[in-house]
C-alpha cells in the first residue's frame, strides 16, 4: 500500500468531487484527506491504495474534463511517482506545456476521444484551444471541426436522397449542429447565441470549431464537393450571435 | 340474380397491411443505395432491387393476401399469365419510378415523374391482377371509383417518396413505409368497392395456363414475405456494423 498526495489544477468544478471519488474508488484508492483552494482552483488529496492501482487512476484523470493537469507526490518517499506515457498524453493538458503548438499526432489522439464523448464535445475542445498557441487555433479548430463533422454525417445523415442547398441546411447541417449546441436557421445563415468559443471578446471571429463542423457535414451532403463556411457575424467581435454562412 | 359479394376477414386484411408496410419498408432501404451508386450499373441494380422489394412484396403480396381475405360465395382461381403479368408490371414501375426519385435533388417534377410511376405500378397491378380472376362472375367497375383508386395511388406514393427522400432519421423510413403500406391498401380496397360482381351461367373463361387456387398463392407469398423480411434484417445489421466501424 502507498500513501499519495494528489495535486489537481481543476478545469471544471461541478461535479468535480463527485468524478475524482469514483475515479479512486474504481482503482481501489481511498481519500484520507482533501483539501481545495477556491483561488487557485488547486485540489489536494492525500490518498492510499495499491500501486497496481495507479496506471488506470492516472489515466482516468489524465482524460477527465474536470481535470487541466496533475502532480502526484509519494508521501514517504522523496521522489514523485511518474504517472504512465500513455495517461499522460490521453489528455490534451498533458499533449504539451500550455501555449506550445499541439503536435499532429497529440490532435489525432483527440479525434476518437472527441468522436466517443459526442454530442458532449465544447468541455474538451475549450481545453484545447486554451492550451494551445492563438497561431494554431484557427487551423487547427477548423479542421477538427470537418473531421468531426465528416464524422458525424456519415454516422448519422448519409441514408437519404440527393437534397438541394436549402434542404441540406434544413434536414442536414441544423440537426448535425443542434446536436451539440443550440442554433438555428435564419435563411441560409446558421445563428448561434451562445457558442464558447465566443466569450473572450477579440478583434476578429473565433468560432472556427463551428465552421469547420459545418464545412464538414455539407461537403459530404453536397457529395464530397467541399463547400466553405464563414462566420460572418461573432459575438466576440461585439455582435449579438455568432453567425455562419456556407458557399462552393 | 344478386350480386356476388365480398365478405373480407379481418385478420387477413390487417396482415396483408402489415405485408405491405414490412415489404415497403424493405424496398426503401434498398433503394438508399440508389442515390450514393457510384455507376450507372449500381444504380440499376439497386433500383432494380428495390422496385423487386416494392412491387413484389408490398404491392403484389398484399394484394393477393387481401384477395384470400375477400371471401365468396363462388369458387375463384387465378390465372397465372396475367398474374405473372401483375407482378412484372408492378415491379418494372417500382424499378423506374424508384431510380427516377433517387437520380437527383427531389424536385416537384422529378416527385410527380416518380409518383406516377409508382401509382401506375400499385394500380396496374391490381386491375391485372383482378382481370386474372376465374370465376363464375362478371367483374364490373365503377369509374368514379376507380378514379379515386388511382388519385390515392398517385398520392399516396408520392408522399412515400418525398418522405423516404427528403427527410432524414428515425422517423423517415418508418414514415414512409406506413404512408405507402396506406397507399398500397387505400388503393386495393377502393378497387374492390369499385368493383361489382354478377354470377353468370356462361362457361368459366379458359385460363391462359395453369391456375392458383389459395393455397398455392399463399404458400407464393409467404415465401416472398419471408425473403423479404431476412433481406431487410440483413440489410439493417450490414447498416449497424458499418455505422459502428465508422472511425473519425
Amino acid at each position: 500500500m502507498l500513501d499519495m498526495e494528489l495535486k489537481l489544477t481543476v478545469a471544471r468544478k461541478d461535479g468535480l468531487m463527485l468524478t475524482v471519488g469514483r475515479f479512486l474508488s474504481d482503482n481501489g484508492f481511498s481519500i484520507v484527506k482533501q483539501q481545495f483552494d477556491q483561488g487557485s482552483g488547486v485540489l489536494l488529496v492525500l490518498v492510499r491504495g495499491a500501486e497496481a492501482g495507479l496506471p488506470g487512476l492516472f489515466e482516468a484523470l489524465g482524460n477527465s474534463e474536470h481535470i487541466a493537469s496533475f502532480e502526484s507526490h509519494r508521501i514517504d518517499g522523496d521522489k514523485p511517482v511518474k504517472p504512465p506515457a500513455a495517461a499522460t498524453t490521453a489528455s490534451p493538458s498533458k499533449a504539451a506545456p500550455a501555449n506550445s503548438p499541439m503536435r499532429e499526432a497529440d490532435i489525432e489522439r483527440q479525434l476518437p476521444l472527441l468522436a466517443h464523448d459526442f454530442p458532449v464535445v465544447l468541455p474538451r475542445l475549450l481545453t484545447m484551444e486554451r492550451l494551445m498557441p492563438e497561431s494554431q487555433r484557427a487551423d487547427t479548430l477548423r479542421a477538427i471541426g470537418r473531421r468531426l463533422g465528416a464524422w458525424i454525417y456519415k454516422r448519422d445523415y448519409s441514408l437519404g436522397g440527393r437534397l438541394s442547398a436549402d434542404n441540406m441546411n434544413k434536414r442536414i447541417a441544423l440537426p448535425a449542429l443542434e446536436q451539440i449546441t443550440t442554433a438555428k436557421l435564419v435563411g441560409n445563415n446558421f445563428v448561434l447565441d451562445a457558442s464558447p468559443f465566443s466569450l473572450t471578446p477579440d478583434a476578429a471571429p473565433k468560432c472556427h470549431f463551428f465552421c469547420g463542423y459545418l464545412e464538414g457535414v455539407l461537403s459530404e451532403a453536397n457529395g464530397g464537393r467541399p463547400l466553405v463556411v464563414q462566420e460572418t457575424l461573432c459575438r466576440a467581435n461585439g455582435h449579438s450571435s455568432c453567425m455562419f454562412e456556407a458557399s462552393s | 340474380m344478386h350480386g356476388v359479394q365480398c365478405q373480407h376477414d379481418l385478420i387477413l386484411m390487417i396482415l396483408s397491411f402489415a405485408v405491405s408496410v414490412l415489404s415497403s419498408l424493405t424496398a426503401l432501404q434498398l433503394a438508399m443505395a440508389i442515390p450514393s451508386a457510384r455507376t450507372s450499373n449500381d444504380r440499376w441494380i439497386a433500383s432494380a432491387l428495390a422496385g423487386f422489394a416494392m412491387g413484389g412484396g408490398a404491392i403484389w403480396s398484399m394484394h393477393f393476401l387481401a384477395m384470400l381475405a375477400c371471401k365468396m360465395s363462388i369458387p375463384v382461381t387465378y390465372d397465372a399469365g396475367l398474374t405473372a403479368l401483375s407482378i412484372i408490371v408492378a415491379v418494372t414501375s417500382c424499378s423506374i419510378g424508384l431510380a427516377v426519385a433517387g437520380a437527383g435533388p427531389l424536385s416537384a417534377q422529378r416527385l410527380m415523374t416518380a409518383a406516377g410511376l409508382m401509382g401506375l405500378g400499385v394500380a396496374g397491378m391490381h386491375y391485372i391482377g383482378m382481370a386474372a380472376m376465374i370465376m363464375p362472375a362478371d367483374t364490373a367497375y365503377n369509374m368514379t371509383m376507380v378514379l379515386a383508386s388511382l388519385v390515392v395511388a398517385f398520392v399516396a406514393s408520392g408522399a412515400a417518396l418525398w418522405l423516404a427522400f427528403n427527410m432524414r432519421g428515425p422517423l423517415q423510413m418508418l414514415g414512409s413505409a406506413v404512408v405507402m403500406g396506406i397507399a398500397v391498401s387505400g388503393m386495393h380496397y377502393i378497387g374492390m368497392a369499385a368493383a361489382s360482381f354478377e354470377p353468370t351461367e356462361a362457361a368459366v373463361r379458359e385460363a391462359t395456363s395453369f391456375t392458383f387456387g389459395g393455397e398455392q398463392l399463399g404458400l407464393l407469398i409467404f415465401g416472398l414475405t419471408v425473403g423479404l423480411l431476412a433481406i431487410l434484417f440483413t440489410t439493417n445489421w450490414a447498416r449497424q456494423r458499418q455505422r459502428a466501424s465508422l472511425t473519425i
